[in-house]
């Protein structure tokens, strides 16, 4: 339980903006009744990634080029029109856990210790760790959900299209080094 | 699982789950395989003297190996309630199990851009006292609420042959800065011999990755890692290793 309000508090620090920012672009790439799945299998590519240095797998998506073609593919799958594209948001978690850098609290810096004697066993801790920062990103999902004006938001062509837009900066950002920067400012800004 | 009638939509989507799922429990099995074999060097008395990993770092020991690893866990779980250090050193020669060697020799600085506010330029030359090394940025949330802990030991257990060594190694851009470094050393109180890796190749070199902020080691006085802790917390065993390795013959 404190492992989850650990997380609950690291979700609205800096740190955790990248897993939203990314939740909310794949919410905005697919339409109702897909965002569910696209934010499940999300949850699950972030978890994954997040989990498996720790067992010794790196899949270098922490490098800007190689990074920034998963993103692309993924962001890509997720935006085309055919059903199947939703599992483009396994490829955008791997690449949001590959990169994340996490505040390691207590609960979580608990659990890292652990996990690197013993990967297995930090499987359920993390996915509950990175449940609690997904918090905010189904919060969103919930409102995009229940709320029709907020849906209806969603669903405009040049909404649509701004997400798209983004969609195609992020991994051009990601592969430049300007996605880094970005992040940076961002915490220095939330650092005042 | 999926009804007969279920629309192909949601099959799929089920189907995504499942494969997920399903990577998930091999990712697993991966990891269990892993920890086996490293129980297997561990327990065959392997000397891992190659620069660490993290995945190695608690197994290249060549004394007690086993224990070592098991202990390595429990070592720096933090405790339930978290007592505040001591500000008042206390008697260092209670007898305190010792604390386990992680590793034989600690990883060297590599590639740094100096030293602030010390008289020291390497860990070599540190022979002789405990010293935490703690791996931080002044930007990162975690690294400053670990310092208060931190601040308080140092002023315990100066006195009696304790060290800290701050690795700072820059996560963003602006952290980069030497005078932003020596301006929030100032107004964060870190009074303690600060080394400057800006490029992070020492973050790397002792943790290979993934690599995290905060992250504390102890050496003892002949420069053997004796523990080892990701993020905020442990602050008492942090101690109990302190006092535990100060108690040592030097």
């Amino acid at each position: 339980m404190s492992l989850l309000i650990e997380a609950l508090r690291s979700a609205l620090l800096p740190c955790s903006y990248s897993i939203l920012l990314m939740a909310l672009v794949l919410l905005g790439l697919r339409k109702r009744g897909e965002r569910a799945e696209v934010l499940g299998l999300f949850y699950l590519g972030t978890v994954l990634l997040a989990w498996l240095p720790l067992a010794g797998v790196n899949l270098m998506l922490d490098h800007r080029l190689g990074g920034a073609a998963v993103l692309a593919a993924g962001l890509a799958l997720t935006a085309g029109r055919f059903r199947a594209g939703s599992g483009g948001a396994v490829l955008v978690g791997a690449f949001a856990g590959a990169t994340w850098v996490p505040c390691v609290g207590p609960q979580l810096g608990s659990v890292l210790t652990r996990g690197l004697a013993e990967p297995a066993g930090a499987v359920l801790p993390m996915a509950l760790y990175v449940a609690g920062v997904m918090v905010p990103s189904a919060l969103i999902y919930l409102l995009a959900a229940k709320d029709a004006g907020f849906a209806k938001l969603l669903e405009r062509p040049r909404v649509r299209t701004g997400f798209k837009v983004v969609a195609v900066l992020i991994p051009v950002a990601v592969a430049t080094g300007a996605y880094e920067r970005l992040a940076g400012e961002l915490a220095r800004l939330s650092n005042l | 699982m999926v009804e007969k009638g279920a629309k192909p939509s949601r099959r799929r989507a089920a189907v995504a789950v499942a494969i997920m799922l399903g990577l998930l429990v091999v990712a697993i099995g991966v990891s269990r395989l892993v920890s086996a074999d490293r129980e297997a060097i561990v327990a065959g008395g392997s000397s891992d003297t190659s620069p660490p990993s993290v995945t190695s770092a608690s197994v290249g020991t060549t004394t007690a190996a086993e224990a070592t690893t098991t202990a390595a866990a429990t070592t720096t779980v933090p405790p339930s309630t978290e007592a505040p250090v001591a500000t008042t050193a206390p008697a260092v020669t209670e007898p305190i199990d010792p604390p386990p060697v992680l590793r034989e020799e600690h990883p060297p600085l590599r590639d740094i851009d100096g030293w602030l506010q010390s008289d020291v330029t390497s860990l070599e030359e540190l022979r002789g006292k405990v010293v935490i090394v703690e791996f931080w940025t002044f930007g990162c949330y975690n690294c400053r609420n670990r310092l208060p802990y931190t601040q308080d030991i140092y002023a315990a257990y100066r006195e009696q042959g304790l060290e800290i060594v701050g690795i700072h190694s820059p996560e963003f851009a602006y952290e980069k800065e030497v005078d932003a470094i020596v301006d929030a050393m100032d107004r964060l109180g870190v009074t303690w011999p600060v080394v400057l890796d800006t490029d992070r190749r020492t973050f790397r070199e002792w943790q290979g990755s993934p690599a995290y902020w905060p992250r504390t080691y102890v050496l003892d006085r002949t420069g053997r890692v004796r523990f080892d802790h990701i993020g905020e917390g442990a602050y008492g065993a942090l101690e109990d290793t302190v006092v535990a390795l100060l108690a040592e013959a030097p």
